[in-house]
């Protein structure tokens, strides 16, 4: 949708690219490197420190149940997270609304919010069980407070003198909502959306950590406590690539709607 | 004739802390239909608050009557009824020049389709063909204001309030938006009410100059401007124009002076202003 | 003089910091207050949720070793923080420094960001065994990050034409890092403590519960495997006072030292 100055020529858009990709490329082949040498040059033993290619062959090997690991990761972070965005922003349009509404309940929800939330864990799980519920109940009260925050701060952005130009137009509340506060407020509600991947991944993990039934955290755990450590650093990787392709995907929609 | 828009005795204070400091005092001016009418006073006059009234953001204190088409109104009737400039252009980022332009009517109800397609056609006279598609970022300061303008057109009021639309421009630019807005308006005649800082800008653009006072800001003075019409650049060197000028320039040196003293001896903040 | 904003009453937003703490204080109070009657009045069962009392109760019988708790998590937070605020600001400077640095590394920094990191945690404790570094150091790579980040993007936004004035004044490069781009990135890094002061604290926490004796973590978990909900809302409660004392600690911090630049 949006026509901003078009790439340079393909070959210069290449050329810009390449320079920034080789720096970090770098990086990753020196610290494959380290690693390696470190393990080779300090006989370290692979509950130390596995190497890269145990780690990727155990993956491979155990793709079956890696996979089936991070699709339980996957749909308790996603469902959380959807939920809890959709939330946040239907309590910051309530509150935006109804300042009355806001000024009673904001309070009660910062103070809730005022306790890292991975500490809510072993209380989720004695209320909730060890199942997908307690992941995703943490996980919606973090992702809303992240988004309705920041949507709140958005939406209260937008400039004084455009409200009062878009009354003189005879506008209404609704419309200026509309056409105005919510559109100014989508760049805000975004960053909130991208920190909140980060809050939804991290009590998914920690969560299944303290006790589950599968998932990547349950395996980091289950792996360390068993001293299968090729099978911790498998279940770390998978947890780091799953963060990644949420995060982007976030990222990609938010440069799509918040171009400008 | 009956004015378009009648102001009479209108008066508006604010609390300021304790105190309860006058912005306008026993306002009284009258808009004809089809008039372009240029204000000047020295900053902090009580502009804002009289532009405020004006477009129904803001009541006046009881004791004044605001008269459109001389039946008499209260003040939010005002809302939507006049078609409004502001200073700064407010485009909204996120639309193009086309949609910015239209934004007006849109929330009147003009349906979308229709609206645009209005705007596409009085695009060259805003001198906007050819950026409909454009984002606001992509255009210089002398087109930004002129996509507000045409916002303002395209709102289809008799009145128009500009405040300051050029005070940000260039002098270059600036004479030129001037001389084309003299263009539009005659093409469009409507009913004009511009506020400048600038007495050249005031005398170039107007049938009428208003000169407000230092707070608490009333119309000192009111001067006819004779100079025939369609006006060309160099007539701001002419013998009357630099008449009109020097009987202007005293008047408001007269109430900067005032306002500068006040401002001096207590600084008191245009609530409005702010 | 701006545009035509009418004298509208100023908008209901987040107050000052002090106002703020008061305003959370009072709800604090409300929320104990209202659990307390609906936990009576409703005849929950205490093994599903205590009323407060209960919970204070509990904390004051058991406040020697909570806290030693309170003591053990902060010490390793407090310990984890100034090295990753440490940490983090050297690595800001030589990033700032040494371009080709930040442009192999910085991609990762900032990709760090948007995973939960913590999951190493499991790898640090097999590392560092069950005592106090591990959970320190846990809580040193999650403050890390952000403190890095914020360091160089504060340093960057330091005017070119500033650097040049001090230059003609004689400076050099040490004067002009102490005298000028540290000071104008000091309310970023600011920004990124704050946040790696909650951090600090979920790294020492989780860490504890991959293996500790001692710590609120520790009390947590116990709580949970012994279904001893009183217990655990001690915990809950104590994570929440420490913290928010130590996010108010940084909060004061930053008032006194970057005055100049309103970010309350």
């Amino acid at each position: 949708m949006s026509d901003m100055p078009a790439n340079k020529t393909g070959e210069g858009a290449w050329r810009r690219r390449y320079s920034l990709l080789w720096p970090p490329a770098l990086a990753a082949i020196l610290i494959l490197a380290a690693w390696e040498l470190s393990i080779w040059l300090f006989k370290l033993p692979n509950f130390v420190l596995p190497t890269p290619q145990e780690i990727l062959v155990a993956a491979i090997q155990d793709r079956g149940q890696v996979l089936h690991d991070t699709w339980a990761t996957l749909v308790e972070s996603l469902v959380g997270y959807v939920a809890g965005s959709v939330l946040g922003l239907g309590i910051a349009l309530l509150f935006v609304t109804f300042p009355r509404v806001e000024r009673a309940l904001l309070p009660a929800y910062v103070t809730i919010n005022s306790v890292p939330m991975v500490a809510y864990g072993p209380l989720a799980i004695i209320w909730l069980g060890i199942g997908a519920s307690s992941k995703i109940t943490l996980i919606i009260i973090a992702v809303s407070y992240s988004i309705l925050i920041n949507a709140l701060a958005g939406l209260r952005s937008c400039d004084p003198g455009a409200i009062s130009l878009l009354r003189t137009f005879g506008a209404s509340e609704r419309t200026i909502l509309l056409k105005l506060r919510l559109p100014a407020a989508m760049p805000a509600i975004f960053s909130g959306l991208r920190v909140a991947v980060v809050h939804a991944m991290i009590l998914a993990v920690v969560l299944e950590m303290l006790g589950a039934r599968e998932g990547l955290g349950w395996t980091v755990f289950k792996s360390t406590q068993m001293m299968d450590f090729v099978a911790a650093w498998v279940a770390v990787g998978a947890t780091v690539i799953v963060s990644l392709a949420i995060y982007s995907v976030v990222n990609w929609i938010g440069h799509k709607l918040v171009w400008w | 004739m009956t004015p378009k828009i009648r102001l009479q005795n209108i008066s508006k204070r604010f609390a300021v802390g304790s105190n309860v400091v006058p912005a306008v005092e026993n306002v009284n001016l009258s808009l004809n239909s089809g008039d372009f009418v240029t204000l000047v006073g020295p900053s902090g006059c009580g502009k804002s608050t009289l532009f405020n009234i004006l477009v129904g953001l803001l009541a006046p204190d009881s004791g004044g009557e605001l008269h459109i088409d001389g039946k008499l109104v209260a003040a939010d009737h005002l809302l939507g009824r006049v078609a409004f400039m502001p200073q700064r252009d407010m485009l909204m980022p996120w639309r193009t020049v086309l949609d910015n332009a239209i934004l007006a009517a849109e929330i009147d109800g003009v349906p979308r389709a229709a609206a645009r397609k209005r705007a596409l056609d009085s695009l060259d006279r805003f001198g906007l063909r050819g950026f409909e598609n454009h984002h606001p970022a992509q255009l210089s300061g002398g087109m930004r204001q002129r996509v507000a303008l045409m916002r303002t057109f395209m709102f289809d009021r008799d009145v128009m309030l500009l405040d300051e639309p050029f005070g940000a421009l260039d002098a270059l630019t600036r004479a030129m938006m001037q001389r084309w807005l003299l263009e539009v308006w005659e093409g469009a005649k409507r009913t004009v009410l511009f506020i400048t800082h600038d007495i050249d800008e005031a005398i170039f653009l107007g049938d009428r100059v208003l000169v407000m006072s230092a707070r608490p800001g009333h119309i000192k003075m009111e001067l006819p401007v004779p100079l025939p019409r369609p006006r060309a650049p160099d007539i701001i060197t002419s013998a009357p124009f630099v008449e009109l000028k020097r009987t202007l320039l005293a008047a408001v040196e007269d109430e900067s002076r005032k306002a500068f003293a006040a401002m001096n001896r207590e600084i008191l903040p245009d609530p409005a202003d702010a | 003089m701006s545009a035509p904003s009418a004298p509208v009453p100023a908008v209901p937003g987040v107050p000052g910091v002090a106002g703020n703490a008061a305003i959370q204080l009072i709800a604090l109070v409300v929320m104990l207050a209202a659990w307390e009657v609906a936990v009576r009045a409703l005849d929950v069962s205490p093994g599903k949720l205590p009323p407060p009392s209960a919970v204070f109760a509990t904390m004051w019988s058991g406040r020697v070793a909570l806290a030693g708790a309170v003591g053990t998590t902060l010490y390793e937070a407090l310990l984890g923080l100034a090295a990753g605020i440490v940490f983090g600001v050297l690595s800001g400077i030589s990033f700032s420094r040494f371009r080709l640095l930040e442009r192999m590394l910085l991609p990762y920094f900032v990709a760090s960001q948007a995973v939960p990191i913590i999951a190493f945690g499991a790898i640090i404790v097999m590392w560092f065994g069950n005592g106090v570094a591990s959970k320190a150091v846990i809580a040193t790579y999650l403050s890390f990050f952000p403190v890095a980040v914020n360091t160089l993007t504060g340093i960057r936004r330091v005017n070119p034409e500033e650097v040049g004035l001090l230059r003609t004044f004689g400076a050099g490069t040490m004067e002009i890092l102490w005298k000028l781009q540290l000071p104008t990135a000091l309310p970023s890094i600011f920004t990124a403590v704050r946040l790696a002061v909650g951090l600090a604290m979920v790294g020492a926490i989780v860490g504890e519960w991959f293996g500790a004796s001692q710590g609120l973590g520790v009390v947590l978990l116990t709580a949970m495997f012994d279904n001893h909900v009183e217990q655990l809302w001690a915990g809950i409660l104590l994570t929440g006072v420490t913290g928010t004392a130590l996010f108010a600690a940084v909060v004061l911090l930053q008032r006194k030292f970057v005055w100049w630049h309103a970010d309350g």
